[in-house]
């Protein structure tokens, strides 16, 4: 007998799929509990989270943490959360310093295309291996991390300065991922680059042209202090600088020609926003 | 033909089997028993009317008493027998608990107990970046009706809440506080360095190190083999130690009632529910010659606060009038050719300056310092006359031909103590 038996296998293994649909009509019911911890944490709302929300969730949809969250921060770092009495008045500084200037000159829909997504607070630096201490950091161009919340009070103009040239620092990295760093900027400092920047004061690198020692980490660390030297310390000491290093002057004019150019490609008149900022710092540590 | 037999059986058996489990998950989900299991912890947390007493052992050494009173908002309100201030004025601020891997106990916002985790220095001594080894991030590891055991999630320090009396109040903790400053104290004061304890038909050779927060007993005649060092924290009538102290069938975890009398050199204690008592005495008890060459090994410096003590006076040379004075060091191997030195340090510890010399240590443990190479400083623009008669002082006694008898009081806690004169000893850690 020679049947040709392929097509009854066929057959057989087309029923058996369409048992497969056929046979098991369950209901399948998703948990109503949510998963733990998805979404974030509660907690039970206090006047520092009532501030924030009013202030910067429902305009802006910034989140500010500062109620400690392992995963936020470098896991194998020794780090503390800040008190909570230094919450708010960090935050009206930020907003006087640095969201405030940027309204006025770049209007109210600036800071909500370029936007910072995330503030985290951290009571203490971070410590690094080399010896520096962590300041600020910024991430995928939407999350700051703050750093000595502690040690802050409004009062010290020097610790106010501080804190708002590492964010002005960090909102400028999120710019140069909109908008690339000038191609002209390379080169004018590019033999001074190095992981070593620690090993060298602020008063050596204004004297290879670079206005801070970070700055001498690489160009785009050299990118962002010049601007936020200009903004936050102020045109006075850029130019003072300038003065103490009278044979670095063409490269330091010509980084704050390239700085004010390029605010233009977002519309911002530079020397607006730094008459901003300046009155700023001064409404904060003055009140 | 016969795959297709074989195939019309497999199919039969496919058929069979494919709807046998129809029955849904009957059990509760993860998450809802989760989400049971933290609040059951948190009402436990806030349900007790008096607060939790809680000892903190941070994974550097010594121990810290603490009293929290826990709210249904996620508040918390502390005081810490770290400083006078801490142990009088609470400080309210944030708690939560998270299901990480371990549910798991967060002191969420800037309190007492961050003071220890802090890693600046300068807030409460530790290692630049690392501070004190301690955790405000806890798993919640054992719990019973009346107290709760977790362990810290970054450096694994130990934390245990005990619910807290009645009689546990608000001023508990300035309550530990004093008992440690009025009573413990006393430690320090005795005429000698030795303290005999005997209890139970044993004796010890026992210290109880402020600093660290750590006691060591050192068996004597028939004991001689227990050596036992251990943190502890402070209670209102005496120590809890952080591990039991265990002779043979017995375990001993408070050390209580002590009643010492600095003048006579003698005093009583508990210890757990025995009587236990104490002799100041000029003869060393016991030696462990290997004590000096590992404190000479162990650790690249030691650092003491408080300088000499003679005859139970601190800092007898008076170093601390010297304007920014910030403790002693002494770094073995500070230099490559074995040169070590003691440093007095100043002007808030950025300036040093002190003796350089060889150790010698010999068969019976005992640490000699010889050779003065001459004195050594950092600033030596910034060394006053003051400072250098000071130095000079101290660099008498410490170059003493007898030498010091070293002892391990707690981990990388060493004493010396004077071979000449046990009234003359200094504490390192």
């Amino acid at each position: 007998m020679n049947i040709n038996y392929i097509p009854v296998l066929r057959l057989l293994l087309l029923l058996w799929i369409s048992q497969l649909f056929l046979a098991c009509s369950k209901n399948e019911q998703l948990p109503e509990q949510p998963i733990i911890g998805l979404g974030g944490d509660d907690w039970s709302r206090s006047a520092i989270d009532d501030y924030l929300f009013e202030n910067f969730v429902l305009p802006y949809n910034i989140e500010v943490k500062y109620k400690w969250d392992p995963y936020e921060v470098n896991y194998n770092k020794t780090l503390v959360p800040p008190m909570e009495s230094k919450v708010i008045p960090v935050m009206e500084t930020v907003k006087a310093i640095w969201m405030a200037p940027y309204e006025k000159v770049a209007g109210d829909d600036f800071l909500r295309k370029y936007q910072i997504l995330k503030y985290v607070l951290v009571g203490s630096p971070e410590y690094q291996e080399n010896g520096t201490i962590v300041l600020g950091t910024a991430e995928g161009g939407n999350k700051i991390t703050l750093f000595v919340i502690n040690y802050f009070a409004k009062k010290n103009r020097q610790e106010v300065i501080r804190m708002m040239h590492t964010i002005h620092h960090e909102f400028a990295h999120i710019l140069h991922q909109h908008i690339a760093i000038p191609q002209e900027w390379r080169g004018l400092s590019s033999q001074w680059y190095t992981a070593t920047w620690f090993n060298t004061n602020n008063a050596q690198a204004n004297a290879q042209g670079l206005i801070t020692a970070y700055a001498k980490s690489s160009e785009k660390e050299d990118f962002v202090e010049t601007i936020s030297t200009l903004l936050v310390e102020g045109q006075e000491a850029y130019d003072q600088v300038i003065e103490d290093n009278p044979e670095q002057e063409l490269t330091f004019r010509r980084k704050e020609e390239l700085v004010v150019q390029y605010y233009k490609d977002f519309g911002i008149d530079f020397r607006q926003l730094q008459a901003e900022v300046k009155a700023g710092i001064n409404k904060i540590t003055q009140d | 033909m016969k795959r297709l037999i074989y195939s019309i059986v497999l199919f039969i058996c496919c058929s069979l089997t494919a709807c046998q489990t129809k029955n849904d998950f009957k059990g509760l989900r993860p998450d809802v028993k989760l989400q049971e299991q933290l609040d059951a912890y948190s009402e436990q947390l806030s349900a007790a009317e008096n607060g939790w007493i809680a000892y903190l052992f941070p994974k550097s050494g010594g121990g810290y008493t603490f009293k929290m009173k826990f709210n249904t908002e996620n508040r918390v309100n502390m005081y810490a027998d770290l400083n006078a201030n801490t142990a009088s004025t609470a400080m309210e601020s944030s708690y939560r608990l998270k299901a990480t891997q371990v549910p798991s106990l967060f002191f969420d916002t800037y309190t007492y107990m961050h003071l220890l985790s802090d890693p600046n220095p300068q807030v409460a001594g530790g290692i630049a970046g690392k501070g004190r080894y301690a955790d405000f991030e806890f798993s919640i590891l054992k719990v019973s009706q009346d107290s709760i055991q977790l362990k810290g999630n970054l450096n694994g320090s130990e934390l245990l809440l005990v619910r807290a009396t009645a009689q546990q109040g608000d001023e508990f903790i300035q309550q530990v506080y004093h008992y440690n400053q009025q009573h413990l104290s006393k430690f320090d004061q005795f005429n000698y360095y030795y303290n005999k304890v005997s209890f139970g038909g044993h004796s010890f050779q026992f210290t109880l190190n402020r600093q660290l927060h750590t006691v060591s007993f050192r068996g004597i005649g028939a004991q001689d083999s227990i050596r036992f060092i251990s943190e502890f924290a402070v209670t209102a009538n005496g120590i809890q130690l952080k591990t039991p102290f265990q002779i043979g069938p017995s375990s001993y975890q408070t050390l209580t009632n002590f009643n010492l009398n600095t003048p006579l050199g003698a005093g009583t204690f508990l210890i757990g529910t025995e009587n236990a008592e104490l002799k100041n005495q000029a003869a060393p008890l016991s030696r462990y010659p290997m004590d000096a060459t590992h404190m000479y090994i162990a650790k690249y410096q030691y650092y003491s606060p408080t300088g000499f003590f003679y005859k139970g006076v601190e800092d007898v040379l008076h170093l601390q009038d010297i304007k920014g004075y910030a403790g002693l060091q002494f770094i073995p191997r500070r230099y490559i050719d074995g040169t070590d030195v003691f440093y007095l340090l100043y002007n808030n510890g950025q300036n040093y300056f002190g003796p350089g010399f060889k150790t010698q240590i010999d068969a019976q443990g005992v640490m000699r310092f010889t050779n003065l190479l001459g004195y050594d400083a950092n600033n030596a623009s910034t060394v006053t006359d003051e400072l250098y008669n000071k130095v000079q002082q101290m660099t008498q006694q410490i170059l003493r031909p007898e030498g010091f008898y070293v002892y391990r009081t707690a981990t990388t806690g060493y004493d010396l103590v004077s071979v000449a004169d046990s009234q003359l000893w200094i504490r390192f850690n």
